[in-house]
């Protein structure tokens, strides 16, 4: 039986006496879509910052295999370096800038979300909405294995909304995991399951 | 250790700090107002001081050279702080992701302390050629290198700042409460001369620092345990930062 990419087991996370995770556990296998929902302060993004590593659980288990392309809600990246620097700068981080063929994946991206203009623009001059294309083309550039977004899309309008579930799904078909985190779950069918998370609990 | 990563590192934050153009006036600034401060106030009458460095004897120096050059050390070391400070605060978050994308934390580090060099040679060398206006000391090499080693010390003090507070207001009252009762206070020789608790002021990281600046200016001493204590001083300071740095930035993946 093959490993599913993202295996969560029995999570548990307390911030001094108030537990915000308890005995969190689930799978996101290859080609699916799992939405995380819940009210806010519901744990959502504890929950998010302990999958990607960037938070230790008190207790319990969390397995990634492959690679990890992880989108948090807050842009994190250069605000004074420009949209090309930043596809270089990561392009060195995911090993991928040892040949030139980034370049023309980059080039994809900026095509696919319609921003090429501003290759060149700094950070701090996009609007919002670019700021969150770029956010988001930073976590696909390299082809993940496994993509969590956390609340994705707030920034985007209707047409980067659609380009940006066109991505998804593709990426989904291609065989990655993918786990998107939001308050509120728009487009409930284009999800493969969308589980609560109530009480510190995932229902 | 991955030299490539290092490098993209350091030329990515080099360009992020050139593009902070107020910052970069200031620091340009900052020695031009300390000297023109300190020559409108002093004169060119002798004082008499004693190097901590030095054999203990009392030396009748020139007030203006000799404030000149202690002003010169607290703005080289202000500047190379508040630089160093910046570089570990800037996008703190931006810079995790990086590690989670693949960098390892030492690569990050290892650029901004290439960064930080190179912030020390140009902040040391700029203060030093506006000194050069004002006075001329015995051995410029020496005092050239007197700044330099401020620059590194406080610059690794600056590193340690940056990684113990998260908030840009709190790191800028740590430096400054440090570099002014250090640099513009304790480590002035007319001060040390008759000051009490002399230990106090030769713990300080400036205090080596500026026995290379005043021997190099006004004797012929050797400089070799002064430098070797400041680098000393400094490397301390900096292990300690690279290990608060690394633990900030890990990823429990």
């Amino acid at each position: 039986m093959i490993a599913p990419p993202l295996a969560v087991h029995d999570v548990t996370k307390s911030y001094r006496r108030r537990v915000v995770l308890r005995g969190v556990s689930f799978e996101a296998h290859r080609g699916e879509i799992v939405g995380i929902v819940g009210e806010n302060g519901a744990g959502k993004s504890t929950l998010l910052r302990i999958l990607v590593g960037l938070l230790r659980p008190d207790s319990g288990r969390v397995h990634v295999t492959g690679r990890l392309g992880y989108c948090d809600q807050e842009p994190q990246i250069f605000p004074d370096l420009t949209v090309a620097e930043h596809f270089a700068y990561f392009a060195r981080a995911y090993g991928m800038a040892g040949d030139s063929g980034w370049l023309a994946m980059r080039d994809d991206l900026l095509a696919r979300f319609r921003y090429g203009q501003e290759v060149n623009v700094r950070v701090n001059e996009l609007s919002g909405g670019t700021r969150q294309k770029l956010h988001l083309s930073l976590a696909l550039f390299h082809q993940p294995d496994v993509l969590i977004l956390d609340e994705p899309f707030l920034a985007f309008d209707w047409d980067t909304y659609l380009r940006f579930w066109t991505d998804t799904e593709a990426l989904r078909e291609a065989g990655a995991a993918i786990v998107i985190v939001s308050h509120l779950a728009h487009d409930r069918a284009r999800f493969t399951r969308i589980l609560e998370l109530r009480g510190g609990r995932l229902e | 250790m991955r030299a490539t990563y290092v490098g993209t590192a350091a030329a990515m934050t080099a360009r992020d700090l050139m593009r902070q153009r107020l910052v970069l006036v200031l620091a340009l600034a900052v020695p031009a107002i300390f000297f023109t401060s300190v020559f409108a106030t002093t004169g060119e009458r002798p004082v008499p001081i004693t190097l901590a460095a030095g054999d203990g004897r009392v030396m009748l120096v020139d007030e203006r050279r000799q404030s000149l050059l202690f002003i010169g050390i607290a703005a080289s070391a202000l500047i190379s702080a508040f630089f160093a400070s910046s570089l570990i605060q800037r996008q703190l978050d931006a810079n995790r992701r990086l590690v989670l994308c693949g960098y390892r934390a030492a690569e990050l580090i290892a650029a901004r302390l290439a960064v930080l060099l190179g912030i020390v040679a140009i902040t040391a060398l700029y203060t030093w050629l506006a000194l050069g206006l004002f006075s001329s000391p015995r051995f410029p090499g020496g005092v050239l290198l007197g700044l330099m080693v401020g620059a590194f010390v406080y610059g690794c003090y600056g590193l340690l700042v940056g990684t113990l507070v998260r908030r840009e207001l709190e790191s800028i009252f740590a430096i400054l409460v440090l570099v002014n009762i250090d640099a513009g206070w304790l480590q002035n020789p007319s001060y040390y001369q008759n000051a009490g608790s002399k230990w106090l002021i030769e713990v300080l990281p400036a205090h080596y620092p500026s026995q290379i600046a005043y021997l190099s200016a006004f004797t012929s001493d050797n400089l070799g345990g002064p430098v070797a204590s400041g680098l000393a001083y400094g490397t301390a300071l900096l292990l300690i930062a690279v290990a608060l740095y690394g633990m900030r930035m890990r990823i429990t993946r």
